[in-house]
């Protein structure tokens, strides 16, 4: 990491909770905007990568995915779901919705995570059980606090099941 | 001819029996030739005296008696001519005073007949009488011991007075009623004017309400317009900025100085839109705040106010006096902003000297009149009424920073509450800001009346704030 050396960030790593055990937390990111899910990827490789994440680009792609580890392909099965809420074709609430009526998939969390401010979005997205609502704040230094926080919370603060 | 309006029954009654008397007398002769000599004189001497008519006629219509009063009143003594011209030959006519009156239906003539009349009226005039005299006329058949008709007699009394009377006051009613339906008639047609004047206008009022409702949907429409393309434009403004920034973050310092320049603009570029974007939205968000009205304390508006800008205050030094502050009709949330905006100035464009603000509340007829008055550098009367167009700007960024948006936020949200907004250059320096708030809420069609007016109005400014500008957005 020659780049990650620069950032200021990146020397606040979160200190590790469990030393022993360690295997990276498995992302599954349903986002849209390229430029969003570089700035994802550069914001989490900032606070030191933790999770190992895999990009759905919409809700379609998404499902299919979920559904291959459903059906014992060999994708892996995701520990934590990072939605957008506006996607083209099935959007981010419709997948919520189909997410938390799957038996199997409904234990998987929910980080929503979004530019919408709107109380109508942020009501809907915990009606469908969505686990977290995160908007997206404007401001480098702010989206990069917030992502490291997500990062420091779901990678060593969290228990998942059948881990 | 009956009689139209004479003396009471009473009155008229002893009358007859008078006239019956004095016919009885008469025709009852005294037997002795002296006496009836005797009785004859005074007879005579009665007749000639007394103020009321006598005649006397014999069947056949010749005169027998004719007295002075008689004479007097009809102008002309006892000619024999025909019964049947007497009307003719006297000038008796109808008491209308042209009809004229047949001689057979005279008293005199009836009498001779064996017919009585009481008091019949008419009008005579002739060449002795050119202004004519109106009599009432009692006619009283005279017969024989065998009952036959042997005279007739009539008393004539004059009425012109009271006719005359009558007729004045009769011209008088029928002038008052012709004036009555004159105006009668005048009022049908103000009537009527006035009837299709009120229907023009509700023709007028109906094309204004429509032209107001136009206006308000147009409004309505730019605002949502305003509302969701400054909502839009966050969503590539954010990715700008984000990858903008992490440009400066990575690479400042690691390429030459103008790089590092280049950087810097497009940064600063970048934040600026952002934060003519939050402007923009906060300005459309208080055409979209479709809250019911309720009373708002303005001394706890101000109470949140100052807290919100506290630290603001101590940096700048400044010293915040206000008056006592009423309870006004609007929404909490809006009037805080307000106070916010105009209070954010007054502590930004100071002088030399730290920032001193003061808020005043006085009454002025049916508004309350609020101003917001600071010791800072004041604005030239040319520039008063341009400070409040949204994104206009006296000072370059480098010297205040901000958008322009704040005071147009500000009347907007006065306009909002039925009050309007200026601007006072003070003479000794600095400006005092004022906006009239109606001290009863104005009818506002645009707003949704609830009948939860007391709980929003204990509404404290909630999370919607974060929302609006918080400084540097007001301008002049």
């Amino acid at each position: 990491m020659l780049l990650g050396k620069a950032l200021p960030l990146a020397e606040e790593a979160p200190p590790r909770v469990q030393a022993t055990g360690y295997r990276p937390i498995e992302v599954l990111l349903v986002e849209d905007n390229p430029g969003d899910v570089r700035l994802i990827m550069e914001a989490l490789r900032a606070a030191g990568r933790r999770l190992h994440v895999s990009v759905a680009n919409d809700g379609d792609e998404a499902l299919a995915r979920l559904y291959r580890y459903n059906s014992h392909f060999n994708a892996p099965r995701p520990d934590l779901i990072l939605l957008d809420l506006n996607l083209p074709r099935r959007d981010g609430r419709e997948l919520l919705a189909e997410l938390k009526a799957d038996a199997e998939l409904k234990s998987i969390p929910v980080i929503v995570l979004t530019s919408s401010q709107s109380p109508a979005d942020v009501r809907r997205a915990y009606e469908l059980n969505a686990n977290c609502y995160v908007t997206k704040p404007v401001g480098l230094e702010q989206f990069f606090q917030v992502m490291k926080s997500i990062q420091y919370f779901w990678a060593t603060i969290v228990e998942y099941p059948g881990k | 001819m009956a009689t139209q309006s004479g003396p009471s029954n009473s009155v008229r009654s002893l009358r007859r029996e008078a006239a019956d008397e004095l016919f009885k007398r008469v025709a009852g002769m005294p037997r002795s030739p002296e006496g009836l000599r005797n009785q004859l004189r005074v007879l005579q001497a009665i007749v000639n005296s007394i103020g009321e008519g006598i005649v006397l006629a014999d069947e056949h219509g010749r005169f027998l008696l004719f007295n002075p009063a008689a004479e007097r009143l009809v102008g002309l003594g006892a000619v024999d001519s025909d019964p049947a011209r007497w009307s003719e030959h006297y000038g008796i006519v109808y008491p209308d005073e042209k009809t004229p009156f047949p001689s057979e239906q005279l008293p005199l003539f009836r009498a001779i007949r064996g017919e009585p009349t009481d008091e019949v009226e008419m009008f005579v005039r002739n060449a002795r009488l050119p202004e004519g005299v109106h009599l009432t006329v009692s006619g009283r058949p005279l017969r024989d011991e065998t009952g036959a008709v042997r005279a007739g007699g009539v008393i004539l009394r004059e009425i012109t007075e009271r006719r005359r009377a009558e007729q004045v006051l009769r011209a008088a009613h029928d002038e008052l009623e012709d004036r009555v339906r004159e105006r009668t008639r005048d009022l049908s047609r103000t009537n009527r004017l006035l009837r299709r004047e009120v229907r023009e206008r509700k023709r007028a009022e109906a094309g204004l309400a429509r032209r107001a409702e136009d206006l308000a949907r147009s409004n309505a429409e730019l605002e949502q317009f305003a509302y969701v393309a400054s909502h839009d434009l966050k969503e590539p403004l954010r990715m700008v900025i984000s990858y903008v920034q992490l440009l400066e973050r990575r690479y400042k310092g690691r390429l030459d100085s103008a790089a590092d320049d280049f950087i810097d603009f497009a940064v600063d570029g970048a934040l600026r839109m952002q934060d003519l974007v939050d402007g923009l939205l906060a300005y459309s968000r208080v055409g979209a705040a479709r809250r019911a009205f309720g009373p708002v304390d303005c001394e706890r508006v101000l109470e949140d106010t100052l807290s919100d800008l506290q630290d603001a205050i101590k940096e700048a030094g400044a010293s915040i006096t206000h008056d006592p502050l009423p309870t006004v009709p609007g929404d909490a949330t809006l009037l805080g902003d307000l106070l916010r905006n105009l209070m954010v100035n007054g502590i930004k464009f100071h002088g030399s000297d730290p920032p001193r603000v003061h808020i005043g509340a006085s009454r002025r007829g049916r508004d309350w009149l609020f101003s917001v008055t600071d010791n800072g550098i004041g604005i030239e009367r040319a520039h008063a009424d341009r400070i409040f167009a949204i994104f206009q700007r006296l000072h370059s960024r480098a010297q205040y920073p901000g958008t322009g948006i704040g005071l147009a936020i500000c009347k907007k949200i006065a306009e909002r509450h039925g009050g309007r907004i200026w601007v006072e250059p003070q003479r000794e320096g600095g400006s005092s800001f004022r906006f009239t708030i109606p001290a009863k809420e104005v009818n506002r069609n645009d707003y949704v009346g609830t009948k939860d007016h007391s709980t929003d109005a204990t509404r404290r400014p909630g999370p919607t704030r974060r929302h609006a500008p918080r400084e540097g957005v007001a301008a002049r």
